[in-house]
């Protein structure tokens, strides 16, 4: 083996261990007891002969924990529905046709990138009142839209100009019309770019925050994000039930990324980058 | 005995019901951060429950905002002119919602009840522009912890008045050892700025002095050099609030200074620290109250809500659940004339210490409107100053002397 | 190709037809791109204008509905083009940004590089080193709240061992580090996009130009900046854009961490904007501030896309 390559993998090694160090204490702390960790010198560690679960039991009983995940979880799979339709019709609509109307659309659906949430919320929430979308289900759902769309738009216009429009116009000439043939022939080639849109919209709405917290207000409709929020309160912060809680609330997110991932570097690989 | 003001409200409203003709639901908004905070959020939601019991044709909405984000997401719906019909705003808070128009006066309403008449002395301070704007639900007080154990061990007497405590705790600190003198917050929290006017005040001076800002005072130099000294040396540094609290609780501090609800969290020490821990009334004069918890309607309501919202604000303040307020989160009541019985009293003495403490207590921040209204900016320019004199070598009169011009070209006061 | 296909498209459909070959197309296209453009436009052209319009307004009033009776005037952009934290914050934004992406940049490129390389367990390397991406930037501040706590977070106590320090600093408090180690967990959360589209491009690279440069006898560092670095430009702009953008607009790690301290240590734009509008409720600064942060990430998104567009594969 060259010297060269070893050194390269203890180089990926050192970082993968450096890269997960965070998570790795996160779930340490939340399965210590308090004394162990409120230490000077953690034991990097664990004691096995003091794991303690009570911080992951805790978290359910005193919260409305499975009802967060719940609405994350609706949340997240209506965005990404909604998401994905409306930015591969975007999409494909950027690669095909190159107006200036059309170019001009596809800038400004980036300019929602630039305005800092500060500025956005008081305006969403006084539209959102005259609009009676306020806490609700799609009301969030639109925000999140706002959020994913611009850039999974783009991701797919990288996609489809890979895909030759020859492909198209050879099925029109067959007798199918410029939808259909999208329905039937583009649309499967572009699988690999779908997947990677969904993982990018499925992780940016499951992590959403500022809008959860603004848009809703029934505990009821709570999701994960502001839900968290709780276990800081005004006196005191719960690390562990704090930790146990990140732990778990990331989990679904890691097991989606940890599933998904090759298709997102796939997709990317193939689509995203050609755009540009 | 929740449960039995609860029954005894339903009973009482089984026998009104029996008599009223059924009215329209009036809803009414009810935003806090204590809605879910251990303790506090208990009884909450039994008053609120009493309540909707004893007013049938009333329905009270529970808003809770996550305390992080309170004040943001408040001042969203307020600018938004979608306010909740009640709010709980912390007392340091209030200046500023006040100063933009936002809450109805009260004056009144309150005119002919027991909050005129019957309640704790910072009830005045919720003026503004001449008009009451809020009722106290709770006051505020700043007890005296101790680890009796460190203290026995090293020889250390309690301490029984200012300079006697400063002293205490220098000689409590051995870093060696792992241990510190005292538990304070040495961050970026509200409770920094809250140390410097402490520290200000039992030094016999204060940092507002008839209307003009006195912090370069050569009195206020010496009590924020002292400030310095204690906390700094004998603190841990970077610690919020709940770090330092629990770091006492550990055993790994020797005092701490804090609200009396924090008698109750002492319970989360082992079984072994728990008898070493105690809380008195401080020593030292005067009593500090940092600012309690107050209630407020929104301006703008319609008669039936704005009726609805002051019948629930009225409830809360009735002697029981006053009583049941104390007992149950260790905040003092606002109400003046003692809530506790005797055998409240007996079972738990240290509710008495705090009622006491509460009722001889001062406002802890200047009461001038024009710094009240600009609380935030007031409480920056000071956070500043004291985390400057916390982890920096710059002369004290220097930091004193920067805070104030800021403030005064901030916040003018004449 | 184009006439063959007018006329069986003819052939089958009515009266639509009647628009014309390139009409149709074009309404077409937009009928695509209406949802999206729509969705975006609805939810931002609003706030949009009511934050351009309420920094033309003057006085300090919180009550959206009685803005309008406020007179017009540029009262705001000079209040805050002399206030001296604007401009602290101006460059504080630039050093979190810069070192930020910067740092995020290098990593990502190192990480790409070595990825590329297609060692054994790469596979999981790649799905492992990308995790950060996956979580949300409220939990990322909450870990690196604990973990360089001052006093008990577990980063002291392992610089403590190797003896790099002596007793605690606490990392969030102490002004002269509040912006390191801000920028440490935005580092944490950024590097993963960098990674995943340097990668993608380093792996649309055609090997056949690495062996023709093989051929022409070129040696690794030749290889890269002749080979590699023309490849993976125009995608390496995009991401650092898109980041830079990012990292420029969020708050949320600062907030939760230092909250803008100490002493304005780590108070960028977004955050004064923040301050101004839900602090000091001075709507008219802080839309003044957000419209000139608007222009400014324009003009940059302008730049680097002309950078990136130029240098395609």
């Amino acid at each position: 083996m060259k010297i060269g390559t070893v050194l390269s993998w203890v180089a990926l090694l050192g970082f993968a261990l450096v890269t997960l160090f965070p998570f790795y204490w996160m779930v340490m702390t939340a399965i210590m007891p308090t004394d162990a960790i409120l230490s000077r010198s953690p034991s990097l560690l664990p004691d096995l002969s003091r794991i303690r679960f009570d911080a992951f039991g805790g978290i359910f009983a005193r919260s409305e924990f499975p009802t967060w995940m719940m609405n994350s979880l609706i949340i997240g799979v209506l965005t990404t529905f909604f998401s994905i339709v409306v930015s591969t019709l975007a999409g494909y609509s950027l690669s095909r046709h190159a107006g200036v109307v059309q170019q001009s659309l596809g800038a400004t659906l980036l300019i929602s990138k630039l305005i800092p949430a500060s500025l956005i919320l008081i305006p969403l929430f006084i539209l959102y009142n005259l609009l009676g979308i306020f806490d609700t289900y799609l009301g969030l759902v639109l925000a999140n839209m706002t959020i994913s769309v611009p850039l999974a738009s783009w991701l797919m216009k990288g996609f489809f100009d890979r895909i030759p429009r020859e492909l198209e116009q050879a099925a029109m000439i067959d007798g199918a019309s410029q939808m259909q043939a999208l329905r039937l022939i583009v649309l499967p080639l572009a699988k690999p770019g779908i997947a990677a849109a969904t993982v990018y919209v499925m992780l940016n709405s499951w992590s959403e925050f500022i809008f959860a917290r603004t848009l809703i207000a029934s505990p009821e409709r709570q999701v994960l994000t502001v839900g968290m929020q709780s276990f800081v309160g005004e006196q005191m912060v719960d690390w562990q039930l704090l930790m146990a809680a990140g732990t778990v609330s990331i989990l679904p997110a890691i097991l989606l990324f940890v599933f998904l991932e090759p298709f997102l570097v796939n997709g990317m690989t193939k689509g995203a980058l050609a755009g540009t | 005995m929740l449960k039995a003001l609860i029954r005894g409200a339903a009973f009482g409203a089984a026998l009104a019901a029996s008599t009223l003709v059924a009215q329209a639901q009036t809803e009414i908004d009810f935003a806090s951060w204590q809605l879910e905070e251990p303790g506090n959020s208990d009884w909450w939601k039994a008053a609120i429950a009493a309540f909707e019991a004893a007013n049938p044709d009333i329905k009270i909405k529970q808003n809770y905002i996550p305390f992080a984000d309170y004040l943001t997401q408040l001042t969203i719906r307020f600018a938004s002119n979608r306010p909740p019909a009640v709010v709980q705003i912390s007392e340091q808070n209030y200046g500023a919602y006040a100063a933009q128009g936002w809450l109805a006066a009260l004056d009144g309403r309150i005119e002919g009840t027991d909050i005129a008449t019957d309640w704790a002395s910072a009830q005045a301070d919720l003026k503004w522009d001449g008009e009451t704007r809020g009722v106290l639900i709770s006051n505020s007080a700043l007890m005296l912890f101790y680890n009796e154990d460190l203290l026995r061990k090293a020889g250390v007497a309690v301490p029984t008045n200012w300079d006697a405590f400063k002293a205490a705790v220098a000689k409590m600190t051995d870093r060696e050892a792992g241990r510190f003198g005292l538990s304070a917050v040495t961050t970026e929290h509200p409770t920094a700025v809250e140390d410097l006017h402490r520290y200000a005040m039992w030094a016999g001076t204060s940092l507002v002095k008839d209307g003009k800002y006195n912090l370069t005072a050569p009195d206020v130099v010496a009590a924020l050099d002292a400030y310095r000294q204690t906390v700094g040396q004998n603190a841990p540094l970077g610690n919020n609030s709940a770090v330092a609290r629990q770091l006492f609780v550990d055993g790994r501090t020797a005092f701490l200074i804090d609200g009396p609800w924090v008698w109750s969290w002492l319970e989360k020490a082992t079984p072994e620290m728990r008898p070493n821990l105690k809380m008195v009334r401080t020593p030292f004069d005067p009593q500090e109250a940092p600012g309690g918890i107050t209630v407020h309607l929104a301006e703008g309501l319609d008669e039936a809500t704005a009726d609805a919202a002051w019948k629930f604000v009225q409830f809360i303040t009735r002697p029981e659940w006053q009583r049941a307020y104390l007992k149950q989160t260790g905040q003092p009541a606002g109400r003046k004339s003692p809530v506790l019985t005797s055998e409240d009293i007996a079972a738990a003495p240290q509710l008495e210490i705090i009622s006491d403490a509460a009722m001889a207590s001062q406002p802890l921040f200047p009461t001038d409107q024009r710094i009240r209204g600009n609380f935030a900016e007031y409480s920056a320019i000071l956070m500043t100053a004291a985390l400057k004199l916390l982890s920096t070598q710059e002369p004290t009169e220097a930091v004193l002397k920067a805070a104030q011009d800021q403030l005064q070209a901030a916040i003018p006061l004449d | 190709m184009a006439m063959t296909s007018m006329t069986a498209s003819k052939v089958r459909q009515g009266g639509w037809l009647d628009l014309g070959f390139e009409r149709r197309r074009t309404l077409l296209s937009l009928a695509l791109l209406m949802p999206a453009a729509a969705t975006v436009l609805v939810l931002i052209v609003y706030p949009l204008y009511q934050v351009f319009e309420i920094s033309l307004r003057e006085g300090k009033v919180m009550n959206f509905a009685r803005i309008g009776t406020l007179p017009l005037g540029f009262g705001n952009y000079a209040r805050v083009l002399s206030d001296p934290q604007f401009w602290r914050s101006t460059s504080t934004s630039a050093i979190y940004v810069a070192g930020s992406v910067g740092a995020a940049l290098a990593i990502g490129l190192a990480t790409a590089l070595l990825l590329n390389r297609r060692l054994p367990g790469t596979r999981i390397f790649r799905t492992l080193i990308l995790i950060p991406w996956a979580v949300p930037g409220v939990i990322v501040s909450i870990m690196f709240l604990w973990i360089m706590d001052g006093s008990f977070g577990v980063f002291n106590a392992m610089l403590r061992d190797l003896g790099l320090l002596t007793g605690d600093h606490a990392w969030f408090v102490d002004s002269r580090t509040a912006l390191i180690a801000v920028i440490i967990p935005t580092i944490w959360k950024t590097y993963p996009l960098i990674t995943l589209t340097i990668l993608a491009a380093l792996q649309s690279i055609p090997t056949e130009l690495y062996d023709a440069a093989e051929v022409d006898g070129a040696k690794a560092v030749q290889k890269f900046f002749h080979v590699t670095w023309p490849g993976i430009q125009g995608a390496t702009a995009l991401v650092v854009m898109v980041s830079c953008l990012g990292v420029f607009r969020d708050v949320d790690i600062i907030f939760a961490t230092t909250g803008g301290g100490p002493a304005h240590a780590t108070e960028t734009l977004a955050l004064y904007v923040y301050k101004e509008a839900f602090q000091y409720f001075r709507m008219g600064a802080a839309t003044a501030v957000g419209t000139m942060m608007i222009a400014f990430a324009l003009l940059l998104s302008i730049l680097l896309g002309a950078v990136a567009r130029r240098s395609k594969y």
